[in-house]
């Protein structure tokens, strides 16, 4: 709580008193004693009025922000398959856009992403939307993924899920 | 209207659609934290007919496997419900709705969280190890420490079930200053996460107060902790801490209760 930012001050005490002083509005006692940490906030946030409430979510930026976690976390992406399991296509979608255009991604990451994908598809019956059915953005990020990873291991990883993807898919649609 | 589109689950033929929305925390629709408000809303099926739903909770059916009756479709076709999530409620749950037997749209797979009503200490809230950032350092007064909380409620321990679940505190420093933030990430502590772990843990890590050029005795910062979900914020706990730094590197922190500190 009241010295996360101030870490960022041992590292770089005398410099950020400087500019900590000049930019915001720090108390006086501050400018006698620049070190002490609970007057150094550095959050945005600083001043923020208590009642500002939590800043306007919508469902699509929330599943994106759910989507964006699963990534960069470490946790078990199985423990969230009931959420994920809903999504089908938008999981390829959300993905897309957290990728972006050129983003590198870790062997970690790459691993997570695709098994994300696999089980937004292995329970077909629980995909919400009609529009998610179709894997269609989901196999072209799997083989925008493919033509990027030379290992082949990796590879055949992403050819594997395609595939399952595939069958899953077909076998709703029957 | 977005929300609703998402939801549906529905069969182009009759057009008949059924979908389970959150009314009082939208953006997690169609999960839940207990308290929350549902509604369900069948359409264009088919009329005067007899509504009825198959659910799981947390693989256990309480309808016996097959169809229970709920209700009766208007002549339009339409039915509706509406009501709250109880504590008894949590858990995973899966539900197929049918009117006259036929089935409409997807199985709705959807979680009902615990709501979060308390925080408690679930370890010795320990002075940070020695050469890292969060020490005040040899030349500081006063003290940092580490607090991992277990985020609780009616049925004791939380488990987010795949909400996030954002701590958020608010409160006042020493001289009055007024803070409001989430309490991770911080920076330099792997520990430290936007989001509640999975099991409902968090760290609110550094805590504490460190000055340069003099000692200090009494020194009070007021914390109020709320867990964010969704739109929603539930306040979990309120405590004022008092600092001590009466020499270097050394010092003491206390909330009167479960976080009690001295290095």
């Amino acid at each position: 709580m009241t010295s996360k930012h101030m870490l960022r001050s041992l590292v770089t005490a005398s410099l950020l008193a400087t500019s900590l002083v000049a930019q915001r509005p720090v108390p006086d006692n501050s400018k006698n004693d620049p070190q002490k940490q609970y007057g150094q906030m550095a959050k945005e946030s600083y001043g923020q009025p208590l009642d500002a409430g939590l800043p306007t979510l919508t469902p699509e930026v929330y599943r994106l922000e759910f989507m964006r976690q699963l990534v960069s976390s470490g946790v078990p992406v199985a423990g969230y398959s009931t959420q994920i399991h809903r999504m089908g296509d938008e999981a390829g979608t959300a993905m897309t856009k957290i990728l972006g255009r050129g983003t590198e991604i870790s062997a970690v990451q790459e691993n997570r992403i695709v098994s994300i994908l696999e089980i937004a598809f292995e329970k077909p019956v629980a995909i919400l939307a009609d529009s998610n059915r179709t894997p269609t953005t989901t196999l072209l990020l799997l083989e925008r993924m493919e033509s990027w990873v030379s290992d082949p291991e990796r590879r055949d990883r992403i050819a594997t899920a395609r595939e399952r993807i595939i069958q899953s898919a077909n076998s709703r649609l029957k | 209207m977005r929300i609703l589109v998402f939801l549906l689950g529905s069969t182009a033929l009759f057009a008949q659609t059924v979908a389970l929305n959150n009314t009082s925390n939208s953006v997690l629709s169609p999960d839940f934290v207990v308290g929350d408000s549902f509604t369900v809303n069948i359409s264009g099926a088919a009329a005067n007919a007899t509504v009825s739903v198959v659910s799981y909770q947390n693989g256990v059916s309480n309808t016996g496997g097959v169809p229970f009756s709920v209700g009766t479709t208007n002549s339009s076709g339409d039915w509706s419900t509406f009501g709250s999530m109880s504590a008894s409620n949590t858990g995973n749950w899966q539900e197929t709705w049918y009117v006259n037997g036929t089935q409409l749209g997807s199985e709705i797979d959807f979680v009902i969280a615990d709501k979060p009503t308390a925080l408690t200490v679930i370890s010795d809230p320990t002075v940070a190890p020695a050469g890292a950032l969060a020490v005040c350092g040899s030349s500081y007064y006063g003290i940092l420490i580490d607090n991992k909380y277990q985020i609780t409620g009616a049925n004791g321990n939380v488990s987010t079930l795949g909400l996030l679940m954002t701590p958020y505190e608010s409160g006042t420093f020493p001289d009055g200053t007024a803070y409001s933030q989430n309490i991770g990430p911080a920076s330099g502590y792997s520990n430290s996460s936007q989001y509640a772990a999975s099991d409902g843990t968090f760290h609110d890590v550094p805590v504490g107060e460190c000055r340069t050029s003099q000692n200090f005795i009494g020194d009070h910062v007021s914390q109020t902790i709320s867990i964010n979900v969704g739109s929603k914020q539930y306040q979990v706990r309120s405590q004022t801490f008092t600092i001590n730094g009466v020499t270097l590197n050394h010092g003491s922190i206390s909330n009167a209760s479960d976080i009690v500190v001295s290095r």
